[in-house]
This record gives C-alpha cells, sequence and structure tokens, in this order.
C-alpha cells in the first residue's frame, strides 16, 4: 500500500471535486459476476468510484484505469488525485485486483480529506 | 405398471371448461421430460400456432418435470421447465422456455405427474389444488390482487397447513384412504404484474421464478392465479444402487471437500454452496439452501431471516443505482434487497431491466423522458437507487399508469412507440436480440451465448462453456494466479466432448475475430443448442452445476460430463433403465430443437427476422467490454497454433457475413438456407414426418437441397 500525501484543496475547490457531474459526463464503468456477467454501473461522483472499486466476495470491478484517470483529471478536476492513479494503475507487479484495493483505499483518504475541508458530513 | 423415471401420466387442466384430464405419458417418452415432453405436449395441444402473443387464450402453457426430477441425480431433481409461447418479444413473441428450481417439479412427480399442460382461460380467477390424483378448480378472486407471498400464504391456510415446520400430518383430502403428508404444498403463483398480463410477468414458487418467457403474463391472460401441489407418492428407478454409487462417486471423485471450497472456478461443478445473492448484507451469519437434490446450494438464509428468498438476478440489477444514496456496503444491500423483496412480490422478471433501467435514465437525462419530456413520467428519476423508486416503479408496471402503460406490452414495443430507433443505433438501449436484454456476454465477443440466442427465441442463459473458457481463467487473471488449467488442454477437454458434431475439433474454441464466421462455430453452436435442448432442458440438469467439461479434482482434469462414471447419460441409465450414449442425448436435443423450429417456422419465423440489433454491427459502437475491462479472455491460438487466454473484447459483428454464418448453420442443421425452415428429407430422418406433414400443410416446409 503506498501512501499519499495530498495538498489541501481550498474549500470551494473540495466541494467541486465532490461533486456530482452532469450526466453526460458520466464514466461507464460495471462490475463482473458469476452467472450474470457484466452489469453497467455509470458512475458521476468520486464517491461512486470509491464504492465502485471495492472487490467483493461476489463481484469485481470492470473499471479502465487509464479512462478513470483521464476522467477524475478532466472531468471531475482533481489532477493530483489522477496522477496517484496513473502511478498505482501502472503497477504491473500488482494484480488488478490489488490495484482495485489500493486505488479504493487511496480514493478513499482523499475523499475523507476533501469531506473534511469542504465540511460535508455525508458525502 | 411401474415406468422407471416417470410418473406414468400427465394432467391436462381445461381452464375454459374448469375440467381436469388425465393423459397417459406413453407416447411422449421419446421427447425425454422438460422442454421435450413440454414441446410435443404445445404441439399436439395447441390448435393454432400461429399465435404471436403469449396472452392469447389459445395459447397452451406446459409444466414439465423430467425423469430425475424427484430423485437424487446430482442438482437434477429439481428443475421445473415451462413452455408455451411468449410475451414482450420483439418483433415476435416466439415459443420459448424457462424453468425454475426448487421442489415444485419434484412434488409433481410424488403427487403422480409428469407435466401439467394448461389450456383455454377461466371465466374468473381460479387456482388449482393438485393432491396426488385429486384435482380442484377454486376460485380465486379473493387471491386476486394479492402479491406472490401473500397468495402462497393463503394457499397454504385455505388447505390447513401450519407456517414453519410444526404441521401435524395432514389428510391428503377429506377421507384418510388418500393419505396422509407432513408436507407444505408447493405453489407456483402469479402476482399483480402478471395479473394485469404485463409482458415480464414471472411466475414464483416461494423464491424460485421462471422469468423469462413472461409466463406470468401468460398465466394472467388465462385468468390463473395458483397452481398448488401436494404428492405423497414415489418415483421408481430403474437401477437405485446404480443411481447412488454414481452419486458417491460425484462427491468423492468430483465435487470439493466443502471444508476446502474451491472458489476459483476451475472445477467447474465442484464449487460447493455459493450463495449467489448480490449486493447482500455482509455477515457471516446466514446458510445456503439448495433446490431438491442439489450437490451446491446457491440461495442464501440469513440469520435475520430478512429476504430469504432474493438471490441470483433479483440481487443484481439495482445495486449499482442504490450505492448513489448509500456510502455503507450493509446500508447498499439493504436497499438492493428491499427492491429485489419488491420485485418478487410484485412479480416481475428483474432481468429485462439490466438494460431497461440504464436506457429509461438515459432518456430522463436526454429530456426525453419525464415531467416536461415528450414521454410523460413523473416518477421520481432522480430518486433511482432508492427502494422506494424501485416500489413507485413496479407499481406503474402493474398498473400500466405512467410509463407502465407503454411498456406493458414490451421494451422494444415502447422503444418504436416513443420513435426512439436511434437508441437501438447508437446502443444506448443495449437490447442485442429478440428485443432482450444483454444478459452480461456481449454477443461481439462471446460467441456461442450470442449465435445461440440468435438461433434460438431467447436470451441463451446456457453458462457451459462460459463456466469453463471465460470464468476460470478469468478468476485466475484477476489475482494474478497462474492457470491452472493451461488453455491448450482446456480446449482439448473441451473438444473431446462436442460430438458428434464436432468431437476433438479444437478450432471450434477459437474466439478470435479470424473465427467468428466460420463453420467450425456453426458446429458450436449447433452442439451447444442440441446438448442444452436435451440434457439441460429435457432432463433439468441444472445450468450451474452442467455441463462440467474439466475438473481439477481428477486426473488428467476429466470432468463429469460425458464421463462413464457419473456422466450425463450413467444417470439417465440408472433412472429410466435406457441404455442411451452421451451423444445419443445430443441427437435427442437435435430433434426437440427441430420441433421448436418447426412452431417458429409457424409462428411466421424467417431467416430475415433473425437479426442483432443495429448497433451490434456498428464498428463505432464500444461494447460494454471496450475500455472497461482488461482481460475478457477467451481461448485462441497463436500464430505458431499454440492456444492461450486472450482479450478479445472491443468489436462488433459484420451482418454480412452473420448472414454468410447463418447459410452455413442452417446448412448443417439439414434446412432451407433461403428461409431457414426445416425440410421433409431432415425430419423424415429423425422420425418426424408429422412434422413435416403439418408444415407441408400450411406451405412452410423448406425447400430440399
Amino acid at each position: 500500500m503506498m501512501l499519499h500525501e495530498f495538498s489541501a484543496p481550498s474549500p470551494k475547490q473540495a466541494s467541486e471535486i465532490l461533486s456530482m457531474v452532469p450526466y453526460r459526463q458520466r464514466l461507464k464503468v460495471g462490475r463482473m459476476r458469476w452467472p450474470s456477467g457484466f452489469m453497467p454501473a455509470p458512475v458521476r461522483s468520486l464517491h461512486e468510484v470509491h464504492i465502485s472499486l471495492m472487490i467483493d466476495e461476489k463481484s469485481t470491478p470492470a473499471i479502465h484505469f487509464p479512462s478513470l484517470s483521464v476522467w477524475v483529471d478532466k472531468v471531475v478536476g482533481d489532477s493530483e488525485l489522477a496522477r496517484v492513479i496513473d502511478t498505482c494503475a501502472s503497477d504491473d507487479d500488482n494484480s488488478y485486483a490489488d490495484r482495485c484495493r489500493e486505488l479504493h483505499e487511496i480514493i478513499g483518504m482523499r475523499l475523507a480529506q476533501l469531506r473534511e475541508i469542504a465540511d460535508l458530513s455525508d458525502f | 405398471m411401474i415406468n422407471d423415471g416417470w410418473a406414468g401420466h400427465i394432467l391436462h387442466l381445461d381452464l375454459t371448461e374448469l375440467k381436469a384430464k388425465a393423459i397417459s405419458a406413453a407416447n411422449y417418452k421419446r421427447w425425454g421430460g422438460g422442454h421435450g415432453l413440454g414441446t410435443a405436449l404445445f404441439w399436439d395441444y395447441c390448435e393454432d400456432k400461429t399465435l404471436t402473443d403469449g396472452r392469447d387464450p389459445r395459447n397452451v402453457c406446459v409444466l414439465s418435470s423430467s425423469p430425475f426430477c424427484g430423485t437424487p441425480v446430482p442438482s437434477g431433481g429439481g428443475r421445473t421447465e415451462v413452455t408455451g409461447i411468449g410475451t414482450g418479444q420483439w418483433p415476435i413473441s416466439w415459443y420459448t422456455r424457462s424453468n425454475f428450481g426448487g421442489r415444485f417439479s419434484s412434488m409433481m412427480k410424488y403427487a403422480g405427474w409428469d407435466a401439467i399442460v394448461i389450456t383455454g382461460k377461466a371465466e374468473h380467477p381460479v387456482w388449482v389444488d393438485i393432491r396426488n390424483g385429486d384435482v380442484a378448480f377454486v376460485d380465486a378472486r379473493t387471491l386476486w390482487g394479492k402479491d406472490t407471498h401473500a397468495t402462497q400464504e393463503a394457499v397454504w391456510a385455505e388447505i390447513g397447513m401450519r407456517r414453519g415446520t410444526k404441521s401435524a400430518w395432514k389428510l391428503l383430502r377429506n377421507t384418510i384412504d388418500a393419505g396422509r403428508t407432513t408436507q407444505k404444498p408447493a405453489v407456483l403463483c402469479i402476482g399483480p404484474i402478471g395479473e394485469n398480463s404485463v409482458h415480464g410477468a414471472l411466475i414464483n414458487d416461494a423464491g424460485n421464478g421462471a422469468g423469462q418467457g413472461g409466463f406470468g403474463s401468460v398465466w394472467g391472460s388465462k385468468n390463473l392465479k395458483a397452481v398448488s401441489i401436494l404428492g405423497a407418492g414415489e418415483v421408481h428407478v430403474a437401477d437405485p444402487a446404480g443411481l447412488i454409487q454414481a452419486r458417491f462417486i460425484t462427491k468423492e471423485k468430483y465435487v470439493d471437500d466443502p471444508d476446502k471450497p474451491d472458489l476459483t472456478g476451475w472445477t467447474g461443478m465442484a464449487t460447493g454452496a455459493i450463495t449467489v445473492a448480490f449486493s447482500a448484507p455482509p455477515t457471516h451469519k446466514r446458510r445456503p439452501q439448495a433446490c431438491q437434490s442439489c450437490i451446491g446450494g446457491c440461495r442464501t438464509r440469513y440469520a435475520n431471516g430478512k429476504h430469504n428468498e432474493q438471490s441470483c438476478q433479483e440481487t443484481a440489477w439495482y445495486g449499482a443505482f442504490a450505492r448513489r444514496f448509500y456510502q455503507d456496503p450493509v446500508d447498499i444491500g439493504n436497499a438492493n434487497l428491499d427492491a429485489a423483496h419488491a420485485a418478487a412480490l410484485t412479480g416481475i422478471n428483474t432481468y429485462g431491466l439490466n438494460s431497461a433501467l440504464p436506457w429509461l435514465e438515459y432518456l430522463y437525462h436526454e429530456g426525453v423522458l419525464g415531467p416536461n419530456g415528450k414521454i410523460k413520467s413523473e416518477l421520481p428519476w432522480e430518486q433511482l437507487g432508492r427502494p422506494e423508486f424501485a416500489a413507485a416503479f413496479f407499481d406503474c408496471i402493474a398498473q400500466r399508469t405512467d410509463i407502465g402503460a407503454d411498456l406493458a406490452e414490451g421494451y422494444l414495443q415502447a422503444l418504436h412507440k416513443w420513435g426512439r430507433e436511434e437508441d437501438l443505433e447508437s446502443g444506448e438501449a443495449d437490447f442485442p436480440y429478440w428485443g432482450m436484454a444483454n444478459h452480461g456476454y456481449d454477443p461481439r465477443s462471446e460467441l456461442e451465448w450470442g449465435y445461440g440466442t440468435l438461433m434460438s427465441e431467447r436470451d441463451f442463459n446456457s453458462h457451459d462453456l462460459n463456466n469453463h473458457l471465460f470464468w476460470a481463467p478469468f478468476g485466475s487473471a484477476v489475482s494474478a494466479k497462474p492457470m491452472r488449467i493451461e488453455a491448450e488442454r482446456a480446449v482439448e477437454l473441451v473438444a473431446e466432448r462436442l460430438g458428434p458434431y464436432a468431437k476433438g475439433r479444437k478450432e471450434c474454441l477459437d474466439y478470435t475475430e479470424s473465427n467468428m464466421y466460420s463453420e467450425a462455430l456453426a458446429q458450436l453452436v449447433r452442439w451447444h443448442l442440441h446438448y442444452g435442448r436435451f440434457w439441460k432442458n429435457s432432463c433439468g440438469l441444472c445450468d450451474f452445476k452442467w455441463a462440467n467439461f474439466f475438473n481439477t479434482n481428477t486426473n488428467g482434469y476429466w470432468g463429469a460430463t460425458g464421463s462413464e462414471d457419473a456422466g450425463e447419460q450413467v444417470w439417465w441409465r440408472v433412472v429410466t433403465g435406457e441404455d442411451m450414449s452421451f451423444e445419443d442425448g445430443i441427437e435427442r436435443g437435435r430433434q426437440i430443437y427441430n420441433l421448436d423450429n418447426a412452431i417458429w417456422t409457424l409462428q411466421g419465423r424467417h431467416r430475415d427476422l433473425c437479426k442483432f440489433a443495429p448497433y451490434i454491427y456498428k464498428k463505432d459502437v464500444q461494447g460494454f467490454n471496450l475500455g472497461m475491462f482488461p482481460f475478457f479472455f477467451w481461448p485462441a491460438p497463436d500464430e505458431n497454433g499454440k492456444w492461450e487466454y486472450r482479450e478479445i473484447g472491443s468489436r462488433h459483428l459484420d451482418e454480412a457475413r452473420v448472414e454468410e454464418w447463418k447459410s452455413t448453420f442452417y446448412g448443417l442443421e439439414g434446412w432451407d438456407a433461403k428461409t431457414g425452415w426445416p425440410t421433409r428429407r431432415t425430419l423424415e430422418t429423425m422420425d418426424m414426418a408429422f412434422v413435416a406433414d403439418e408444415l407441408e400443410a400450411v406451405g412452410k416446409l423448406g425447400a430440399e437441397r
């Protein structure tokens, strides 16, 4: 698990990063699960990405890391997080599942920081 | 007379006259059971096979057991096949099938019936009370409007059964001579969606649902609310010792030690009890529950008792929306299960929602659907993901209010009514075939699934190759673990079972673009359709466990399928006494498939109708796997002919070449390639001249080559 120190954005920036993006700018991801196969589950916020990256005993995230990085940078507006995602996603020594777990933790940390800055108790 | 594996009689329920009649099963044995039996009965009892909407009173719905039902055949003793003309498909609702697990088929056998044929339409709602040989039609007006669970409770109460396991011995009828039992009847029923003949309604037996085909709507149109069956008899088998021996061999050789379950999928049928409930509350306080005779157990029973009956598809369609509103996995799970519960009570098949809800949400966000859209809807679309939205959505579907009025006839019927054909060009409406939802195995990548669906009548939903050649390597790839069976060996093992058409032909399993339109692929699809038609749909072997092509528990990795000690044909022999080979079963499947195609032909099928949705043929439309997932692995040979598991996503199908492939397929089946209709020569080689005669009488016999 890599540790990351994120710089602190302003409360306004934090709120913007946490906000839900318009439907047309959604990121198309999904989940793979036996026996259903691929289930579409597009995401519109970092919060949804965070939950999408969870691995459980029943299903696996279906997410393309380079697309995620671009989306976080260009649509969500968090270029710092996007760079960390790039670094983590390109770690070929880690399995896909491990990279999902790591990204889940990284984005979770970022979310916690942003929520604290934005003073949002929920999302 | 003892009928090994057979009860010996079929029950005909004439709802128009409210009469029940017993038919001998003797003339139907050649069709096996399940789908073959149901199709033969449909052929004989449906007076107008040109129907294209299952809600016509002349439609015939058959519930069929198989010789395996009520016996300990592993994962083969508890399925009921449902057949008849369905509802809600596009452009025509075909003669189709579904099936469900549990114990209804066993009860049917114990009551003395191999199948139930339902014809006509009752004047008012009825339910049918079957206790062994006694059959009563009961006024169901007091049940009409009740949800599926309340209906079952009401029927049990009517019969005098108490909740739980405290039931005392009960008389099967009013005299002691009829026998006694401590069992509760199996009750198959519909909910409000079925009552209002809305497409996509299922029939439900305590959490077991026959979803595809929309047979709940068929029952509703017939004013049939429920069928309750209680049997206290037995099933004779030809070789009881052989049956038990084969069962022990299965346990010792093919199935895992329950204390050391193999969760990677490489053992195929041996994955033990894995509850198939998605997004459920994470808790260890649960246990598996299984259908009659299953060697697995895929249902979940929670310690808190909440939503126990919800599993599999019902729990798969809403979680992605629910997570928008909740952070805690427990909350997401609860919201998901609440939505699943609402679906079950209403009696809707949620499979169609896999594609329908994302498409409807897209229309909402595009401003096309909503309070101010061209398509008026007052549903709270911003709340999609909360259980309350699911309940409101189901209510509008069931009552045909809001967009439910248009969706009642089918998703593509609504799409065309709304003038949204462009969504089938863009793929926003992800209904690749027959107006049915994408199952999650895109036909552009998973070739046998797509072609198998195109050459039949419903979403294929047969995981035989999918479980072995996709999921097993997928599981290893996700965790970067070694492939426990290399691709070369895997395709060898599968190909060895592809007789009589393609035994040993590994090229049938080449999923690369170069093989997408080949004769070899056509042979694979034929084999798969025929295997499924007999061994699974007619014998009732469960899709979650069969076929078993390879198995890492055994020497050489041979699976149980076709094996000499526990293969499909072994179970047939020990139960029925008939010495039939594995490939004989494939041939029977071919005959049943031909009977299906004859019915489709009479309904109006022509090869020109057998097409994928437009977006499947478009270069610029992304499949689900494009850019989303790094390993949609299937077997493929490299330039030196060495097999590997290779990513094969990101592609489209070429329409002209699919047409060529169809001609190849029809030719291999011995059908007329210009129409796709069966020919007399082919039918007569299968002792099916009676089918040729009926086709010829209406000018729909295929031309001989």
